[in-house]
């Protein structure tokens, strides 16, 4: 027992990387330094072990100006609690940190330095999405991030087997898994500690949490786009079409996916490794699909989100943080970021076309056609949205969504209420804090 | 507020330093009597060995998951071996980020070998203090130690790294080993020990023998207190072997993280990027606790026969 | 557990250098005469406490300080300016206002009430499994009780971290072995689901601090001197009453310690819920124990100040628990 008082110490940071558990997203590239007068040395924080590394070296060699030195962190939440803490103490700050947290908050907290002049210089390197990423009020304080274009992977077995269409609309979706539940098969896994599902739903159907009008924020976790995604999930639990599998229990996770059980799952270019592992049974079975879509959609869109890496307050070299990003587009740094071991690449999902990669990040023996499914990506990757404004208070308010959802998942109130009570706790959490904001009707 | 002594404990504490052998045999004499006979025997057995399955039983799955690779781990049965892929394992273990896992063990032990040995000095000396001298401000010293045990740690980071920052001791090794040697319980167990290891009688030989304080610490003290010393070390061993949110806050790169860090930095990737590395922290955990154990078996001699904490007076 | 503790050390056995019998201690002033202000028995103390100084001067450095500067955010308050919030932040004076909201707080309170009913089972568990265990090795052949004790203190090593991943596996529902051995008995057990959750943060506590806590206790034991045990056997004492009536007693002082370790411990319990919030989140709110929820203000929330005020309340709340459970346990004295 008296090793719990140390013990609790410890947990304090400690247990928060298991509540990352289920962090899906923020994969964002590491970013570098630039050009200036002689050669710069500029810093990175980041986590990515495997080719953080060998990407700033790869970088070095090519050119003079710039010289990077990428510390390595030990998780995002780390990433966070040691950013945070050189802020506080005003000293160490580096050059350039990978996304660990939505941009606005990064540009809430003073963080994020405007770094517009600098993005706008070579604009044309990145796509749509990438640059809508990057900003905050019309302004850039993000680096061009691509955005990770979720797509869907169904077991073509399951539905060959039952007879069943593959759904292309989420209406079609929820009948589709009306007609798989009396063969005791779920359409697809809700996780409960998971809210990510809902708010890539949301996104999708045009929801906007948060917008800026003029000096205030407006909120509205309850509207038309939100009521929408929340009125598919519903009917999904209401009708107790999905399982509730965490993504904790990684073992029986992975071997309910693998089972046929489970007919499909949203997910994008990075899970796909890590499933091919998992899954024994059911390989070769799987094909990938566009993300079923909203019926009065005016054209596809896919949902995706990213944290960009952005440049922080006090750092003097943002040119060179650019000259190190721009230069992550070219064929030479993907290259660099090959994993020697695995032989696997980063999908660079920032840059204009990301076709010629795509073969590199499609698991073998998965996919009954890998070349289909590599065309599946790709187009998932043209049609991300890419920006969602999650507000000033984000990491204030997502525990508290996660609470909410976690109740709807169980079936203990509706998602309508959950999504009154995250709006009732944004708007005492932003009056405590002193930011103007309304309510939208 | 009464007062629960612990005369009898204190006691066999000093006679422990001072006599290990002879005691120890003596005991032995004892218990031959005192243990149960004949039924009770085996009930007595029977219970030990269903709690020793309980906390064992646990590590055996540990122990056969890091025989299995990846896929197996998660697709066959956990409580026995499948194909037999532990060396596979071992070699990715030490070759992973070009074999970082050994500079982090390596760091592991100096930060906890250093550590405990400043903490200690440090403890032994503070609680002997407080134990067999008289002076004003003793009280507060003990009032301040007790009323610590009730901080809660969440409280302390933040602050804690402004100030360290301020020191210069950010990011340096240092910011591993010197906060920990002021370790309260610890000066509190030392207290305990030096109350019954330490006969005032003997003080008073030295004394007129013509010894100073000092010298009757260095020279008598930490001896009769080995006991209380070995146990403190071990205790702090333990736990700053074990810790990684200090570490994650004070120290910046990679090279100079201790081995629990640099598992749940490699538990934590798995779970936002590509790569799985479950196998490989299962493998670490088990190859970065055989040291403890080890060390725990070594000393043995030291905390076989409990750990005494005395009371709270 | 209390803070004046000093006034009652003068009860201690032996005759104390430096402090009349019966007084207490002051250095310098001897009752018998205050004539010479610097004798050598103050000397001698002095040097005695600067022993001390070495730990004292770390201590304030690294303790005190940072809980002063703790203190200091607790009655502050920080707001944003400019109507966005992109505008930096203004700092001001807020006295006890923090302390007060803290003391209304409604779910902090819960969670408080919660972790006292889950200590009011946990403590009391964890503390008489490991006397049983004490006892047990106690009577156990030596050779196999070494064995034993090696065995029992394999979890004390094991780290938090490892530890709470192991046992997810043993738990898992689908691939641990668990479900399949209680469903021997014709029990339908599901370790993650909500009924069970404080089951299985119980166990998770109760495995991770046994051997230790009966390392502590069975030390206590050693100490008894065996001749009352012979004395008692002669008499016809069974080993039960042995057990029940002298050993316990004997251990009661080490007893006190462990339990008060325990709920202080288990007052701020943090790591296992906030494992098992991923697991039955519906459950297992942000705010589900007093201690995930000054981390979810401080980190999460952004309120360092309030989470400070917060923590201040919880180490009063323990505190004063624990003085209470002390003297409960200290009242009838053997």
């Amino acid at each position: 027992m008296m090793r719990s008082r140390a013990r609790w110490a410890t947990a304090g940071l400690a247990v928060t990387a298991l509540t990352g558990l289920t962090a899906c997203s923020s994969t964002g590239a590491s970013a570098g330094p630039a050009e200036a007068e002689g050669p710069v040395t500029i810093e990175i924080w980041g986590w990515n072990a495997e080719t953080g590394e060998q990407i700033v070296d790869a970088f070095n060699e090519a050119q003079d100006d710039v010289e990077v030195k990428y510390v390595l962190q030990a998780s995002n939440v780390a990433t966070q609690t040691n950013f945070q803490n050189a802020m506080e103490a005003g000293s160490g700050v580096p050059c350039l940190v990978q996304g660990f947290a939505p941009l606005t908050t990064m540009v809430v907290n003073g963080w994020a330095q405007d770094i517009t002049e600098q993005v706008e210089g070579s604009a044309d390197l990145y796509n749509e999405g990438a640059l809508a990423a990057a900003q905050v009020d019309g302004r850039y304080y993000g680096l061009p991030s691509g955005s990770d274009g979720q797509f869907y992977i169904v077991n073509q077995k399951t539905f060959d087997k039952y007879d069943v269409e593959v759904p292309t609309t989420w209406d079609e979706f929820v009948d589709a898994g009306r007609e798989l539940k009396p063969h005791g098969v779920d359409i697809t896994n809700l996780a409960g500690e998971d809210p990510s599902s809902l708010m890539n739903l949301a996104q999708q159907a045009g929801a906007e949490w948060f917008a800026i009008d003029g000096d205030q924020w407006v909120v509205n976790f309850t509207d038309d786009g939100t009521l929408a995604a929340a009125d598919v999930f519903q009917q999904l639990i209401d009708e107790d079409l999905v399982s509730n599998q965490t993504y904790m229990d990684k073992p029986a996770l992975l071997k309910y996916f693998d089972s046929g059980k489970m007919a499909s799952v949203t997910t994008q270019w990075w899970s796909l490794g890590g499933y091919q592992v998992g899954f024994t049974d059911s390989a070769g079975d799987w094909s990938a699909h566009p993300i079923p879509q909203f019926a009065d959609a005016a054209a596809p869109v896919t949902p995706g989100r990213t944290a960009p890496s952005f440049v922080p307050e006090g750092c003097e070299e943002p040119d060179a943080v650019m000259a190190y990003t721009d230069w992550l587009t070219t064929p030479e740094a993907v290259e660099a970021g090959r994993n020697a071991e695995t032989g696997a690449i980063g999908f660079p999902t920032q840059i204009q076309d990301p076709a010629p990669y795509v073969e590199e990040v499609i698991p073998k023996d998965f996919f009954a056609d890998e070349k289909a499914a590599g065309e599946e990506i790709v187009a998932a990757q043209e049609t991300v949205i890419g920006k969602f404004e999650l507000g000033p208070n984000y990491d204030a308010w997502f525990p508290e969504l996660q609470d909410q959802w976690g109740k709807a998942v169980a079936g203990k109130i509706t998602l309508e209420e959950a999504m009154t009570a995250v709006e009732e706790f944004v708007a005492s959490d932003l009056e405590s804090k002193g930011i103007s904001y309304t309510v939208a009707e | 507020m009464s007062d629960t002594t612990l005369v009898p404990d204190a006691a066999a504490v000093g006679e422990t330093a001072r006599k290990p052998g002879r005691r120890r045999r003596r005991a032995d004499e004892y218990s031959s009597v005192a243990e149960a006979r004949g039924a009770s025997r085996w009930v007595v057995l029977g219970v030990l060995v269903a709690l020793a399955l309980y906390a064992v039983g646990p590590l055996w799955w540990l122990l056969v998951a890091v025989t299995k690779n990846q896929r197996e781990l998660y697709t066959t049965n956990g409580l026995w071996f499948s194909q037999f892929n532990l060396w596979q394992n071992l070699g990715d273990l030490f070759t992973y980020q070009d074999g970082i896992f050994s500079r982090w063990l390596w760091n592991t032990v100096v930060y906890a070998g250093l550590g405990s040995l400043g903490l200690t000095l440090v403890a032994l000396a503070a609680g002997y203090g407080i134990a067999k001298y008289r002076y004003r401000g003793r009280g507060l010293t003990m009032g301040l130690i007790i009323a610590s045990f009730l901080i809660p740690g969440s409280l302390m980071v933040v602050p804690s790294f402004i100030l360290f920052v301020n020191l210069g001791l950010y990011d340096t090794i240092w910011a591993m080993i010197l906060p920990g040697m002021f370790g309260s319980f610890s000066v509190y167990l030392a207290k305990v020990y030096a109350e019954g290891a330490v006969p005032t009688e003997l003080m008073e030989a030295a004394r007129i023998d013509g010894a100073g304080e000092y010298r009757i610490f260095f020279s008598m003290g930490l001896r009769l207190l080995s006991t209380a010393g070995a146990t403190i070390f071990l205790l702090h061993f333990v736990a700053s072997w074990n810790t990684f949110m200090w570490p994650l806050v004070f120290l910046k790169g990679a090279e100079k993280w201790p081995v629990m860090l640099g598992m749940y930095s490699w538990l934590q990737r798995g779970t936002d990027s590509t790569v799985d590395l479950t196998s490989l922290v299962l493998t670490g955990s088990l190859i970065s606790t055989i040291p403890m154990v080890v060390l725990m078996i070594a000393m043995q001699r030291y905390w076989r026969s409990g750990v005494t904490l005395g009371s709270l007076k | 557990m209390s803070v004046n503790t000093q006034d009652h050390h003068t009860t201690a056995r032996e005759p104390v250098p430096g402090s009349p019998p019966g007084g207490r201690a002051r250095s310098g002033s001897s009752p018998r005469g205050r004539t010479p202000l610097w004798n050598w028995r103050t000397a001698q103390s002095v040097k005695g406490a600067s022993l001390t100084f070495p730990f004292l001067a770390g201590f304030a450095l690294f303790v005190l300080v940072p809980v002063g500067m703790a203190l200091r955010e607790s009655v502050y308050t920080t707001k944003s300016t400019g109507g966005l919030g992109f505008g930096g932040q203004t700092v001001s004076f807020a006295g006890l206002d923090n302390f007060a909201a803290g003391l209304v707080d409604g779910s902090f309170w819960t969670g408080m009430l919660r972790v006292f009913l889950y200590a009011l089972v946990v403590v009391p568990l964890t503390q008489v499994l490991s006397l049983a265990l004490a006892l047990l090795l106690d009577a156990a052949r030596r050779r196999a009780a070494a064995r034993f004790r090696i065995a029992l203190l394999l979890p004390y090593m094991v780290p938090g971290v490892v530890g709470t991943m192991v046992w997810i596996f043993q738990y898992s529902p689908t691939v641990g072995p668990l479900t399949p051995f209680f469903e021997i008995f014709g029990l339908d057990v599901n370790f993650f689901s909500s009924s069970m959750v404080w089951v299985s943060m119980g166990n998770l506590a109760v495995w991770g601090s046994l051997g230790f806590t009966m390392l502590i206790l069975y030390g206590a034991l050693q100490s008894v001197p065996h001749e009352i045990f012979e004395a008692a056997r002669l008499d016809g004492a069974s080993e039960l009453r042995i057990a029940w009536s002298i050993k316990v007693p004997f251990v009661r002082a080490s007893l006190v310690l462990t339990s008060l370790l325990s709920i202080i411990g288990t007052l701020q319990l943090f790591d296992q819920p906030l494992l098992f919030r991923a697991v039955t989140p519906e459950t297992i709110t942000r705010d589900f124990t007093p201690a995930m929820m000054i981390y979810d203000q401080a980190f999460k929330v952004g309120n360092l100040n309030y989470a400070t005020a917060l923590s201040v309340i919880l180490a009063l709340v323990v505190g004063v628990a624990s003085a209470i459970i002390y003297r409960f346990i200290n009242r009838e004295e053997p």
